[in-house]
């Protein structure tokens, strides 16, 4: 039976590799111009409402 | 042409259908109003009854026994401004930013109304329990088994209330604000139904047993009240600011993918540092410094999130000299860089054996509550009210810059009077002399802290005085003519 040590470690491990990959996507440079974009979804809101109100 | 657009989302349609059918999202606009003057409403209640127990602490002769002695008033302060104050802030902003940058209107209005009265309503049955003698002890998590349960159904609505406008969204991107608030409803939740499992003592006692005991009770509460400033306080008010700060400075946020990395260093790290509560107790001592170790790694994440908030005024700085709300949002991200450096300087153990019991310790809350909660909070109020009102903008630019200055030297009072007192009633705490006896008495260390604490109330009721401001500023705003009647244009970024 796997001892708590070891499945400490075992959780720990993947924590670190999960975040590890999130921060890998997010600067991977291919990703750069999707991500940025979505910067301006605050600045959008007002004008897409005035377009089709 | 905007402002007819603007005006069909306003109270009118907030009840009923709207008449004109139309692709565009009619916004229910009227539930943020009802969050924003409850907001206003519970922010000075509970900056007030602060007062009063900073007074208490200067002239125990204050306390009025049996229900206003500062036993009673104390959860009452500390709950009306974290959960009324702050948690109607948080349900306004969370309801108006999701809304919005989901293009979508609230997913039921019914449950919008539930969560509100249903919110208010637990504040009370709160409140009223804490004067009458009713808590079941835990720091933050006073109110006793009913509220609790209560408690647990609003929030419950929330959630659905809010998954259920992510999932009928128009975006196709969840911006970021809405994964901080989405964070916060949830961790909130589990946090909250683990830290308060208890029994009543009997059927119909409004009193209970915690199914937890010993030193596992102390680490769950602490893991509770950790992540009550991790996620209460902190997530849900990084949602405010990576809404507002954007939209006040009509610019994007500086980096969506910082973005990206701050959110989930936040939640990966944040929920392991209760221990730092509990250094030199019965804790083992590898939890303790499990709690240290991981409050120290937070000095990143936090400080990603700060220069991510800042540095979306990059090549704009101008913006900051003429607009006192911006200030607000910039001075607030300061606080919270200052009092999330400070956080893990004291979980260090050698630091906290210094610091711990002492005043520095309220001093340090306090920079992080007044000076980055309550800041950011009036920032949003301030861009939440001429916006909800249909207002040209708020009524007077000079009182919002006369509340900021009024409340930062405040909080700069209030927290550096903590600080000396602190330090010096830590060194006085420790101090021995060389045959090995204390050289202090306790209640020398509580005389010496008195003029101090005279300072602190100073500095709390100048807080107190700027809030008072800011609410005559908004019923000041509220009664403007509206700015569709009077054709004049609304706010630069409505």
């Amino acid at each position: 039976m796997m001892n708590t040590s070891l499945l400490g470690g075992l959780i720990t491990l993947a924590f670190t590799l999960t975040f590890v990959s999130i921060a890998v996507w997010a600067y991977w440079p291919k990703n750069k111009a999707k991500l940025q974009a979505h910067r301006l979804i605050p600045l959008q809101d007002e004008e897409a409402d005035h377009v089709e109100g | 042409m905007q402002a007819l657009t603007l005006s069909g989302a306003s109270d009118a349609t907030a009840t009923a259908p709207p008449k004109i059918a139309s692709a565009h999202p009619v916004y229910d606009e009227k539930i943020l109003k009802f969050f924003t003057i409850a907001a206003l409403f519970w922010g000075i209640a509970g900056f007030l009854v602060g007062l009063v127990i900073a007074l208490q602490m200067a002239f125990p002769d204050l306390n009025f026994a049996p229900y206003l002695t500062f036993g009673r008033l104390r959860p009452l302060h500390t709950s009306a401004v974290i959960f009324a104050f702050g948690g109607n802030v948080l349900f306004a902003t969370s309801y108006h930013v999701v809304q919005r940058t989901c293009r979508a209107r609230l997913f039921n209005d019914g449950l919008s109304w539930f969560t509100f009265w249903g919110y208010q309503a637990f504040i009370l049955m709160a409140g009223l329990g804490y004067v009458f003698g009713v808590t079941q002890g835990k720091e933050y998590a006073e109110p006793e088994w009913y509220a609790d349960l209560w408690l647990t159904v609003v929030w419950v609505g929330y959630l659905i209330n809010f998954l259920g406008t992510l999932w009928k969204r128009k975006e196709p991107h969840i911006y970021v604000a809405n994964w901080f608030y989405l964070a916060f409803i949830v961790t909130v939740a589990l946090l909250h139904v683990v830290n308060n499992l208890t029994l009543p003592f009997q059927l119909g006692s409004v009193h209970s047993y915690s199914v937890w005991a010993g030193v596992q009770s102390a680490l769950i509460q602490w893991w509770y009240g950790h992540n009550a400033v991790g996620f209460f306080l902190t997530a849900g008010f990084l949602g405010i600011m990576y809404y507002y700060v954007p939209k006040q400075a009509n610019r994007p946020v500086y980096s969506y993918r910082l973005s990206i990395i701050h959110f989930w260093a936040l939640i990966f790290i944040y929920i392991w540092a209760g221990p730092h509560h509990l250094l030199y107790t019965s804790l083992p001592d590898w939890a303790q410094t499990l709690g240290m170790t991981f409050s120290i790694i937070l000095w990143m994440p936090s400080w990603g999130g700060m220069i991510n908030g800042m540095m979306t005024l990059s090549g704009a700085w101008h913006k900051l000299r003429d607009d006192p709300v911006l200030q607000f949002m910039i001075i607030a991200l300061s606080f919270y860089g200052m009092s999330t450096f400070e956080g893990p300087l004291m979980s260090i153990k050698t630091v906290n054996s210094l610091s711990h019991y002492t005043d520095w310790t309220i001093g340090h809350v306090h920079a992080g509550a007044l000076g980055w909660v309550a800041f950011i909070s009036f920032g949003a109020i301030y861009y939440l009210v001429p916006h909800l009102w249909k207002k040209a903008g708020m009524y007077s630019n000079k009182l919002i810059s006369v509340h900021l200055w009024v409340a930062t030297v405040g909080i700069v009072i209030y927290i550096s009077s903590m600080w000396v007192a602190g330090i010096m009633q830590g060194l006085m705490w420790r101090a021995y002399n060389e045959m090995g006896f204390l050289t202090y008495s306790f209640v020398e260390t509580v005389q010496a802290m008195h003029p101090y604490y005279i300072i602190r109330a100073v500095g709390g009721g100048l807080f107190l005085v700027g809030a008072l401001i800011m609410v005559v500023n908004v019923w000041k705003t509220i009664a403007q003519p509206d700015a569709v009647t009077t054709g004049a244009a609304l706010p630069e970024h409505a």
